[in-house]
């Protein structure tokens, strides 16, 4: 990782992850400030308030103990930790029904499709803009099929099989769209001018001018 | 299975979507093709990003004295110590012993000014920036102008105090002091934030009731054994204020905060304390 433009502007994650593997507690807290609302609301919407306070002290615990296993070699902080997050979330979450999971992420993509309120901690709003408004929009580029298949299946743990039952949709057609829209929310992330990183549709007050985008994502038959 | 196959179900597999017995058929099959193996990274690190999307478009907060609860823990003598297995890499400028100061980080950064220019652009863009570099060849000046163009949209979001609050509010070496409610039921909150190298600081509260006609919130600071009118916090529909201004010196610190109710023009605090935090 020594090329130029993999310099990072600030302490990257990857950064602050080998620091914490070292002990130092400054970096742990700003690694903290980071990551504390994707691991809450996800362990809240799934598990609820209370089980979602033990899950991010468990989450983060584990990072303090155990940041040594991060390898920056084999991929980026964040889908590592998340990662992790997401499937100790899915341990919990196995004493639910499949019916209650089908539930809880169909209001997850409830939630994702509708414009979020404005925030209203400053911290919050800086760490929208940062980081979280990035993802939103890419998102929400996707149709809302292809968004819903990849939200059940993500945060519901529902098969292919499963989600095909439920939604009376032909089994072909969801693994289509899990294929297409997982594709598709990679491409949007990573548009060629910027498009992803803030001139986006859904930013608030409606500043930002509407970006051409020369890749080849429309939107098609979106929400 | 082949790897045509295969490859047309590498998405379900980062999602989890598979049946037991394709996803081991999966897994058989990354374990010797290094293709297959390349495009599950390259895919993975895009499904997991999806908590941040959650995060940004979720009602849900969490509790705001989470992060003292979990880095007590942390500080506990049981967690104190991890295993130290890496030396730091000899470029990382970690010789200062880290400080922590109510919860915000410590790092030497400042005089490495290259680097503290950026301070508003996170991982979260430099991972698109390294994915437009690497897919376009985008060279580190056009990256670092797109870093630059976004950090002026992200500041055209905060008003005229926008400078201020981005300089304080997402300092490392910042000191953040939570206000709270005297009844534990309130979910009114505060947080008072400055930093060491100036002498800007950044008040916000949340979630506070309207104010009842001809009584305006008032923020109360006390320095040295002495109580100070720090300004008058509006609130907007929401209940959320945000007030700015600059001590008399770099890095203030302040031994209480008190957020009062009361009629303007007062000059000690008198009114109900809706708010407050000491030392």
């Amino acid at each position: 990782m020594a090329e130029p433009w993999l310099t990072p502007p600030e302490p990257t994650d990857e950064t602050l992850a080998a620091r914490v593997a070292t002990g130092d507690l400054a970096a742990f807290s700003l690694l903290y400030d980071r990551y504390e609302r994707p691991v809450y609301t996800m362990a809240a919407h799934l598990l609820g308030a209370a089980e979602a306070d033990d899950v991010v002290q468990e989450a983060f615990l584990r990072l303090w103990r155990g940041a040594a296993q991060f390898d920056e070699s084999r991929g980026r902080f964040a889908p590592w930790f998340l990662s992790i997050t997401r499937h100790e979330i899915l341990a919990r979450l196995r004493r639910r029904t499949r019916e209650q999971r089908l539930a809880l992420a169909e209001d997850i993509d409830r939630i994702l499709a509708a414009t979020p309120d404005p925030a209203t901690d400053i911290e919050e709003q800086v760490w929208r803009r940062e980081r979280g408004d990035l993802v939103l929009r890419a998102l929400n580029v996707l149709p809302s099929e292809q968004r819903r298949v990849l939200v059940l299946s993500y945060f519901g743990e529902l098969s292919q099989a499963a989600i095909a039952e439920s939604l009376g949709w032909p089994l072909g057609t969801v693994k289509k769209r899990i294929r297409l829209g997982l594709q598709k929310l990679r491409r949007a992330l990573a548009l060629p001018d910027g498009a992803a990183m803030g001139n986006g549709r859904t930013l608030p007050h409606g500043e930002g001018n509407p970006t051409k985008s020369h890749d080849r994502i429309s939107v098609e038959d979106g929400p | 299975m082949d790897h045509s196959r295969i490859t047309e179900q590498l998405e379900a597999y980062l999602l989890g979507a598979l049946a037991a017995d394709e996803r081991h058929a999966v897994e058989r099959h990354l374990a010797g093709c290094a293709e297959c193996r390349r495009l599950v990274n390259d895919l993975g690190a895009t499904v997991d990003l999806l908590p941040l999307a959650l995060a940004a478009a979720s009602p849900l907060r969490p509790p705001a004295d989470l992060k003292d609860r979990v880095l007590q823990a942390a500080r506990a003598p049981s967690l104190a110590a991890p295993p130290k297995l890496v030396s730091a890499p000899a470029n990382l400028e970690t010789s200062e012993p880290s400080r922590l100061s109510l919860g915000d980080g410590g790092m030497t950064r400042r005089g490495r000014g290259r680097v503290g220019r950026w301070s508003m652009v996170t991982a979260a863009v430099a991972i698109v920036v390294v994915a437009l570099s690497l897919a376009w060849g985008v060279r580190l000046s056009e990256a670092l102008d797109q870093e630059r163009a976004l950090r002026q949209r992200v500041a055209a979001h905060f008003s005229q105090q926008q400078e201020i609050v981005l300089e304080v509010v997402d300092a490392e070496k910042g000191t953040r002091i939570i206000l709270r409610a005297p009844e534990p039921d309130s979910p009114a909150y505060g947080k008072l934030f400055t930093r060491p190298d100036l002498p800007h600081v950044v008040a916000m509260v949340a979630r506070l009731p309207i104010p009842p006609e001809g009584q305006t919130y008032h923020l109360w600071l006390t320095s040295d054994g002495r109580t100070f009118l720090a300004g008058v916090l509006p609130v907007n529909d929401q209940g959320f204020g945000l007030l700015t201004f600059d001590a008399d010196r770099d890095g203030p610190i302040y031994e209480a905060a008190q957020l009062t109710l009361q009629v303007a023009g007062s000059e000690a605090p008198s009114g109900e304390t809706v708010l407050a935090w000491s030392d």
